[in-house]
């Protein structure tokens, strides 16, 4: 159990954190998500007294860091994967933090077999790669088989499978009832791992609730819906049903409709109705990186312009349909999960692309936390 | 790509970096400081007859550079290891795959800014302590005197820039200044102290480049040299050469 | 504060099989050891100290003759390799606490153990341990293989007394280098506080060096003639004030001063690394 009270940091004139209260509760793995620069790693480092706060205090079952009787049987973190002195070998890096605490030498063979170098353990981790640092560091982290668990960005630089053993980890550590905290940026990433968010931008606290609690809130879903191609009057019959049942409805460039307002059963019997056949009927539910963008746009702290090369390509509208006179200016909203939306106002196109390749493999299916065992 | 956009982009890395102004200003201050103390506390009654016939008004100027050097030698060692500690080497040489371009770009940037804080430290070093030396001072238009202070700026920059080269074949900053300070603040002057090794100890760089600061020669009971002031001068360009050449062997052997 | 349950009754917490000692300075000890040696820049420092201790004063040793001893101690020989060897001392110092900043490690070491001064007084204890055994290791080859050589008659008495300066003089060199440490904790710069270290260390006597030629020297330039670190050693090794040799340390104000110098910076280390964000 991890709770922080009023924790503030103050870098002269800078805010960086800002009366931050939260709890971390054993038994789930907690994600704590914000923009670069919201003041996440900042507030880790403060959770293991590496910074002090100027204002407020957090605590470890109820001790502040530095009054645990063992810190390391009680906390493990990975703040940096880069932490350590690239002259020694990853064996002797990890025996000298375990007997600070007077770990036995064994236990560094376990977390090195852990998390998989053994094979690396007398090499010297200037000539690691960034994912063996991340599973170093992950190492370093699991010496004491602490009780309380704090990873920042644990899957950066990781290959599709190490994002994938990563995630299992932290969902087993949570199972044994231990408190896990994990920041991220892979919102896919995050979806699938965390079961309760802590979200904060520009240093203060902007959710704390359960990971679906936390899409519903922030984003809409919506139906596609599909009528068959061979029938030139379908889309318009539905179309017009579908509003008159009181629906809102988008055209895709496709021809495909995104309906909102209305169940999929209730689409269903519209289409049915009106003698209408269906070739697509499908949920779309919101994705957490969609909800996110909404609630963080914000109190983003680093903003990009457009690299003027974009303004050569043009994206394709949506369509409003003949019936929707409401001259609304369409929310884009994602066609699937891994497609970001563009902050509203700004303007801009939808990125095309994931930034991360472990997020297309992670994210091609509907997002969803309670996914049973990924194959591996 | 251009060697003028190499030249630039050197520029802006050197500049933007807060070791460059510390060491830099470091290499003014203490070089100009110790001077006017020197200055300022000398009495010239004390002097016996020797010391009084080869007193040498430029050296009372120019000897506090053996203090200000170990700054330099700090921004010569950092200009170049910081590439390697900070590893943007990587993205530096992803830029300019020429490794020559690279080295040579970073090096001309670097010392001619060397160049241009030692003559500067130089300068304002002769002028400020001759005022001060009153009676004694003597004016920059005197036999070999220009030649002793102009001298003084070469030899911090060329100092940087053989600091520079062996930090290239180093490639850590603390291997190269743990080697280059005893180098050339105690094993230099240990050798020249002691007449058996003084024939070995007086080719090396500070020796012989250092040379080139003395007006009247034997002043303060220093050493005969076999070379003259640009002869030895000379010598650690030679030194130099080496130190550069054998960095950038290094640098084109070496993964970076 | 109430009284703090332990982790393993709080209920649906993770308990863990392995033992929760409390940790004390003997965990750290081990942990610095550990770093220690696991390192080449160590047996670079070190391997360089011996060597130029060794190397230059059995080659004095082999250029000298028996009648020369009845000037010098037999430990002087291993004074001209340690001037330069003391060097090593101090930048193995730095690094001990300066490449831990300089990597980052220093956030994995005091997550791993929050109490501080527990980590930084094993870094103190087990630097200064290596540094002074392995000076004195050095120093003493050269002397015993000096007295044993070149220990004929025509060498003269020789008394305990010049041993004893010698050690106080290997001392002098681990306070150098727990200085350094010191240094290393307050800067956190390697090549900074390496610097500064081997400015410290060689710039003194350039500087009286200056003033003496002048004759003319202020009473501050007088001082620094007497009280450096060559002319501490010297003396420790046996120098006396006129310049001859004489059987036992000749100033025992160059260890108090030494020792107040480096108790001050010791300390200074000890406030600002307790209190500083890293």
């Amino acid at each position: 159990m991890i709770e922080a009270v009023g924790l503030t940091k103050r870098y002269g004139a800078k805010t960086a954190v800002d009366q931050l209260s939260f709890q971390v509760k054993p038994g789930h793995v907690t994600g704590f998500l914000g923009p670069n620069g919201s003041g996440k790693s900042t507030t880790m480092r403060m959770i293991v007294a590496l910074d002090r706060p100027t204002s407020g205090h957090v605590t470890i079952n109820g001790r502040p860091f530095r009054e645990l009787p063992n810190a390391q049987r009680h906390v493990g973190a990975l703040l940096d994967a880069k932490a350590v002195h690239g002259g020694r070998r990853a064996r002797a890096h990890l025996l000298s933090i375990a007997q600070l605490s007077g770990i036995p030498e064994k236990r560094v063979d376990e977390v090195l077999a852990v998390v998989g170098l053994q094979d690396a353990a007398r090499q010297r981790t200037k000539g690691f790669s960034l994912g063996m640092g991340q599973r170093l560091g992950i190492a370093t982290a699991l010496l004491g088989d602490p009780q309380v668990l704090l990873f920042d960005e644990p899957v950066n630089g990781l290959d599709p499978e190490g994002i994938l053993w990563v995630r299992n980890l932290m969902r087993r550590l949570a199972s044994e009832g231990r408190t896990v905290l994990v920041s991220s940026h892979l919102m896919s990433e995050m979806a699938l791992t965390a079961d309760h968010l802590i979200v904060i931008g520009r240093g203060r606290l902007l959710a704390d609730m359960g990971t679906q609690e936390f899409i519903a809130h922030n984003s809409a879903g919506f139906a596609r819906v599909r009528a068959a191609d061979t029938d030139r009057d379908g889309r318009e019959t539905l179309g017009t049903a579908l509003t008159k049942a009181g629906g809102r409805i988008l055209q895709e460039p496709d021809g495909a409709l995104r309906v909102t307002g209305l169940e999929l059963p209730q689409i269903s019997d519209l289409a049915h109705r009106a003698g209408v056949r269906l070739w697509e009927l499908s949920p779309h539910r919101a994705s957490l990186e969609e909800a996110y963008m909404r609630m963080t746009q914000s109190s983003v702290e680093y903003t990009s312009t457009e690299d003027p090369r974009a303004e050569l390509w043009e994206p394709e509208p949506l369509a409003l349909p003949a019936w929707e006179d409401e001259a609304e200016a369409a929310p884009e909203v994602p066609r699937t999960g891994f497609y970001a939306p563009p902050p509203p106002g700004a303007g801009g196109q939808p990125f095309l692309m994931p930034s991360n390749p472990g997020e297309l493999a992670s994210a091609s299916g509907n997002p969803s936390p309670n996914t049973p065992e990924d194959t591996r | 790509m251009a060697f003028t956009a190499v030249l630039q982009s050197e520029w802006t890395k050197i500049r933007t970096v807060a070791s460059t102004s510390w060491t830099l200003a470091l290499v003014f201050l203490v070089t100009v400081g110790f001077a006017a103390l020197f200055s300022a506390t000398f009495d010239p009654n004390r002097l016996d007859a020797a010391q009084r016939a080869t007193f040498d008004p430029t050296a009372t100027s120019l000897s506090s550079m053996e203090l200000g050097q170990l700054a330099m030698i700090v921004f010569g060692v950092l200009v170049v290891s910081t590439e390697y500690s900070t590893g943007m080497i990587r993205t530096s040489l992803a830029a300019v795959p020429r490794r020559e371009h690279f080295l040579l770009g970073k090096m001309a940037v670097a010392t001619a800014l060397a160049l241009a804080v030692g003559l500067l430290t130089s300068f304002a070093s002769f002028f400020l302590t001759q005022a001060l030396l009153g009676d004694l001072g003597i004016g920059i238009g005197e036999e070999n005197v220009l030649r002793a202070v102009t001298g003084a700026g070469l030899y911090l920059a060329l100092l940087a820039l053989f600091c520079m080269g062996v930090a290239a074949m180093l490639r850590s900053s603390v291997a190269a200044i743990s080697v280059l300070v005893p180098f050339f603040l105690i094993v230099s002057n240990l050798l020249v102290g002691f007449e058996a090794t003084r024939t070995v100890g007086q080719y090396l760089p500070s020796n012989a480049g250092g040379r080139i600061m003395q007006v009247v020669p034997h002043a303060f009971d220093s050493p005969e040299t076999p070379y003259g002031p640009w002869g030895g001068f000379g010598i650690m360009v030679l030194w130099t050469l080496a130190a550069v050449l054998g960095g950038y062997a290094v640098l084109r052997k070496r993964d970076a | 504060m109430t009284p703090t349950t332990t982790t393993a009754e709080q209920p649906g917490s993770y308990s863990s099989p392995l033992a929760t000692p409390r940790p004390h300075l003997g965990h750290a000890l081990a942990s610095e050891w550990t770093k220690l040696v696991s390192l080449r820049s160590t047996l670079w420092t070190l391997g360089s100290l011996v060597l130029i201790v060794v190397g230059v004063g059995l080659a004095v040793v082999a250029q000298t003759g028996d009648e020369d001893f009845a000037q010098i101690n037999f430990t002087t020989p291993a004074l001209i390799g340690l001037l330069v060897g003391q060097l090593a001392v101090i930048v193995l110092g730095v690094l001990t606490i300066s490449s831990e900043h300089g990597t980052g490690l220093v956030r994995t070491t005091f997550t791993a153990a929050p109490d501080r001064h527990r980590v930084l007084t094993a870094k103190y204890l087990v630097f200064s341990m290596t540094a002074f055994v392995t000076t004195t290791l050095s120093v003493f080859v050269v002397g015993v293989s000096a007295a044993v050589v070149r220990g004929g008659s025509a060498s003269g008495p020789h008394a305990a007394g010049e041993w004893f300066g010698a050690l106080l003089g290997c001392g002098y060199v681990t306070l150098l280098g727990v200085l350094a440490l010191a240094i290393g904790a307050l800067v956190r710069h390697s090549a900074g506080a390496i610097a500064l270290m081997l400015g410290l260390v060689t710039l003194p006597p350039v500087i009286g060096g200056m003033l003496s030629m002048w004759v003319a020297v202020e009473p501050l330039g007088r001082l620094i003639l007497k009280y450096n670190v060559p002319v501490a050693m010297m003396q420790l090794f046996g120098l006396q004030e006129g310049g001859d040799l004489g059987p036992a340390p000749s100033n025992f104000s160059h260890l108090i001063l030494i020792l107040l110098v480096t108790g001050a910076a010791v300390a200074g280390s000890y406030v600002v690394v307790g209190r500083r964000d890293v």
